[in-house]
């Protein structure tokens, strides 16, 4: 009896296995080959998930891939037009291939033809990039929100779970969550509305806080962790949008007031500077250096708007910091001047090697998700020179970046693509700061970027996992009262 | 062929809005997400089936077929209990699943999981009565089986629903006004002038139309400004969000319309819909951001009844019909850029205007605007910068007359506007009939004139 239930399971392998097709009288392709994600010739990380693509190619109904590399390769044939590859495969292949240039083969069967394209490759690289990414899902719905989430992926894989879930948080807006140093046991992110605060992941503890007092003239907004985890650099908005009535610039938010503050989550205590707190300058997108003696972040004087939008330009600025007697500096340095680059600076971030800042550009304003003209550069703090990031940017927003704790990774959000939806793509920065084209998040199955209808917004890396879950957030939102802040 | 006739007849729109309101794709993702949780068979082969409510007389059908199943397993599972009385329950119990049925967010999958459940109780005694060692391990996988395939139902909407003749008839005029089929809006129009704002916000969009905006608009119930406008408040239910989005596409201006179908997708019960979709690709194709619209084509072209459309729309593949179409729409867009709140929607008309003084459908949404708000001010300003008309229409020179009133104006004055002589006439009528408080008359002989609507309409806040 098992022998009769054993031939049968092995007849049907040997029947679906000899069903699987398998390439015959190949013939080279004249046109060329259209993948989405658009994988080819990018450089990635030994500890990446499964680059699986689908053939945009019209009436593929089989795919064979072949990837070959120095010591070791991996085939796939398929039914459908998605190369999807095996986890376990993969990641033994790309072990073995560390530092190695993997060469790509598809082959499509098209109305009953096999057709061979041209190789592209995919070159591993031996530096790793943090396994964990951090972002929001929401509808690209400009002001509203209904479902959003904040979920963490691992990228060596496809595990997803969700960190905040705003149906289990009264409805409540969830945005900005940001490791502190890339770590998964520091982060935070703002609950908005009645009841909610800063919720800081730090030292074990769930804390909310209420990071909002008299002297501010808003909650805070954007922010950034000094390395040491004491400290909070924030941003407070009086954020204020407005739509474009040409259509596909779609939507402009820009700030009627805003000033920085720095929150001392140990004291609880804001430390609020003069020179940062000027109601005849918008300063916001704060963020410390690597050694944390600094804060960078984007300055432009208040002009008329929304009727001078256009002419509202932040530069790049730093000011010190004494993280010793949490006490801000007396002068304000200007890096990148709006006015002589022509141009707007948003998000600056710092590398943690403490070499590099990284920030996208758009033409005007403080919003550049819509724009786009938005991309990345990279300013070489030692050098002053600055990288324009041809390889990695695109004709849409490329915004909202952040480092990998190894300085050699960042990741990003990008509306190449449909221009709607913002995805995350990573970029290979080598250690002489040339930078590498960008290449898509991988997903289980690659047809799931074309049939989500949320975007991925504010991503960020962690080399581990966060310590909290949505049903955490539910409790701290239902039954802890914030932290008041002086 | 009563739940046939009940659904073909009464509630057809209520079952073309749910396949609206739903996106199923035929892919293996799409599909694999349904197989992930409780109730996967259900959920699966219910949207499965609601994708099929396009087709008129089709969802009546798939209807009366689910609920004379479900009928027919409480009778089986009745009958040995209570033999021929099992049949006045399986009636009871049609009768309360049609009714649920009627609720507008309950979902096919909610009957194929009563179903379902009966099934699997009635094989699971099937089981233990053939043999009890057997039967009853036996019960257990097939209950652990039914809970995965068909959940434990859908009881989200409440126990029961009763039909909503009301809610039918604006989903008709949404519907009817989405096909473009013109006279059965009229004729809708004519048999129930139901007092909403969704009923006017048609009302005054045929019109606009058919260019009678103006000549029309008093004929009618006109909650001010929220009849050319629907209000996005938090209290607006999604089919009033989503509506809001067919004024901006018809006006020209992309912007708001698409940030009014996004809404009304975020806030609809399944967060999607073909509807939206196919608005935010047409949006996006008028637009000519490709690669957006090709978003939202690859979405539609994974459907069973959308493909045709999605073929005649592909960039480089569109038909004469739909390029004559999209260049049609395209005069309407906006030339330059400025920044305007969603609320400002004189700005946003004006600016329509601004770019195309051809834009008959904006300027008198503007106009009327500025009266149904009462402002006569911003009415003259605003026909005086975008009127290219000779003579003002009778609705324009009722305006213009209490414009001129308030000015304390000249009979000289007056006929430089070229208002018509009888319209000036009967405003004299009207004042001395106003001035001497004969109410019963007034309303007899000028309710319907901007006049009447000017003194004794009362705004709402």
């Amino acid at each position: 009896m098992k022998r009769t239930v054993l031939i049968m399971i092995l007849g049907i392998l040997c029947c679906l296995q000899a069903c699987t097709p398998r390439p015959e009288s190949v013939k080279l392709a004249k046109s060329s080959l259209e993948i989405y994600p658009e994988y080819q010739n990018v450089v990635i990380p030994y500890n990446i998930a499964p680059l699986n693509f689908l053939l945009r190619n019209e009436r593929v109904d089989a795919v064979s891939v072949m990837v070959k590399g120095k010591l070791d390769s991996l085939l796939i044939n398929a039914r459908g037009n998605k190369a999807i590859f095996p986890l376990k495969d993969w990641h033994v292949l790309l072990e073995k291939e560390k530092g190695h240039v993997l060469q790509i083969t598809v082959t499509a069967r098209i109305d009953g033809e096999w057709l061979r394209y041209p190789s592209f490759m995919w070159k591993v690289v031996n530096e790793p990039i943090d396994s964990y990414i951090s972002y929001r899902l929401i509808e690209p719905g400009y002001e509203v929100w209904n479902m959003l989430q904040i979920r963490e992926r691992c990228i060596e894989n496809y595990d997803e779970r969700v960190l905040a879930d705003n149906e289990l948080a009264d409805g409540k807006c969830m945005n900005c969550h940001v490791h502190g140093g890339s770590r998964g046991d520091l982060s935070m992110f703002h609950l908005r509305g009645e009841g909610g605060g800063t919720i800081l992941s730090r030292n074990g503890k769930l804390r909310k806080l209420s990071l909002k007092t008299s002297k501010m003239i808003s909650a805070a907004v954007y922010g950034d962790f000094h390395p040491n985890g004491r400290y909070g650099v924030f941003s407070t908005n009086i954020i204020i949008p407005a739509f474009h009535t040409k259509s596909n610039k779609r939507l402009e938010v820009y700030d009627n007031l805003s000033d920085l503050v720095i929150a001392d989550f140990d004291t609880n205590r804001m430390l609020i500077s003069p020179l940062t707190a000027d109601p005849a300058v918008l300063e916001t997108f704060p963020t410390f250096s690597a050694d944390g003696k600094w804060v960078y972040y984007c300055s432009a004087p208040q002009i008329s708007l929304p009727d001078s939008v256009e002419h509202l330009r932040y530069s790049l600025c730093r000011i010190a910091f004494d993280p010793q007697n949490g006490k801000w500096g007396d002068r304000v340095d200007t890096l990148w001047n709006a006015r002589l680059m022509r141009g707007s600076v948003c998000h600056p971030k710092a590398s943690p090697d403490g070499r590099y800042l990284l920030y996208s550009v758009a033409d005007y304003g403080t919003f550049p998700i819509w724009h786009r003209e938005a991309d990345l550069q990279l300013l070489d703090l030692h050098t002053g020179l600055i990288n324009k990031l041809k390889a990695v940017n695109s004709n849409r927003s490329d915004t909202y970046h952040s480092w990998s704790s190894n300085s050699r990774w960042f990741v990003f959000a990008s509306k190449r693509g449909d221009g709607q939806y913002g995805r995350i793509y990573f970029a290979y920065l080598d250690r002489s700061g040339k930078a590498y084209k960008a290449f898509v998040l991988p997903q289980s199955d690659p047809e799931k970027d074309d049939l989500t209808l949320k975007s991925y917004n504010i991503p960020d890396l962690s080399s581990s996992s966060v310590p909290f879950d949505a049903n955490s957030i539910k409790r701290i939102n239902k039954s802890v009262k914030a932290e008041e802040f002086k | 062929m009563t739940i046939f006739f009940f659904f073909f007849k009464i509630l057809p729109y209520h079952l073309f809005h749910r396949e609206q309101s739903q996106l199923f794709l035929f892919s293996s993702n799409f599909v694999l997400e349904y197989l992930k949780h409780p109730g996967a068979l259900a959920n699966l082969s219910g949207d499965f089936f609601t994708q099929f409510f396009y087709y008129q007389g089709v969802g009546p059908a798939i209807m009366a077929i689910v609920l004379l199943l479900w009928g027919v397993v409480v009778f089986y599972l009745l009958f040995p209990y209570m033999r021929c009385w099992a049949w006045l329950i399986a009636i009871l119990a049609v009768l309360w699943e049609t009714g649920r049925e009627c609720g507008l967010n309950y979902p096919l999958s909610g009957t194929i999981t009563l179903i379902g459940i009966g099934g699997a109780i009635w094989l699971c005694h099937y089981c233990i009565k053939r043999s009890w060692k057997l039967g009853l391990p036996l019960s257990f996988f097939i209950l652990a089986l039914s809970y995965w395939a068909f959940g434990y139902g859908n009881w989200t909407t409440g126990l029961y629903n009763f039909p909503n003749l009301k809610r039918e008839y604006l989903l008709a005029l949404d519907s009817e006004m989405y096909f473009g089929r013109w006279q059965n809006v009229r004729k809708l129009l004519a048999k129930d002038k139901l007092h909403a704002p969704l009923v006017t916000y048609y009302y005054n969009l045929l019109n606009a139309e058919q260019n009678q905006l103006s000549d029309k608009l008093m004929n009618f119930y006109q909650p001010a400004s929220q009849g050319l406008f629907l209000t996005v408040a938090p209290t607006s239910t999604y089919v009033t969000i989503f509506a809001a989005n067919e004024v901006w596409f018809a006006l020209g201006d992309m912007t708001m319309a698409e940030h009014a179908t996004i809404l009304g997708m975020i806030f609809s019960p399944h967060h999607t819909g073909v509807r939206a979709i196919k608005r935010l690709a047409e949006i996006n194709l008028i637009n000519g951001d490709e690669a957006a619209a090709m978003k939202y084509l690859r979405l539609l072209r994974k459907t069973l009844c959308y493909r045709g459309w999605v073929e005649h729309r592909i960039p480089g593949r569109q038909s004469l019909r739909v390029i004559q179409w999209l260049e049609q729409k395209r005069e309407l867009l906006s030339k330059s850029d400025i920044l305007r709140t969603a609320n400002n929607i004189p700005l946003s008309l004006r600016h329509l205007l601004h770019s195309n003084s051809a834009n008959s459908m904006a300027r008198d949404y503007l106009l009327c605007f500025d009266l149904l708000n009462k402002d006569i001010a911003a009415f003259a300003m605003d026909y005086q910068q975008f009127s290219n008309s000779q003579i003002p229409c009778r609705l324009y020179s009722e305006a213009l007359l209490i414009y001129l009133a308030g000015k304390g104006a000249s009979i000289d004055e007056a006929s430089r506007w070229n208002i018509p002589s009888n319209v000036l006439d009967e405003f004299k009528e009207y004042t001395r009939l106003y001035e001497s408080n004969n109410g019963v008359l007034l309303q007899a002989k000028y309710k319907k004139t901007y006049w009447f609507y000017f003194h004794y309409a009362s705004m709402k806040k």
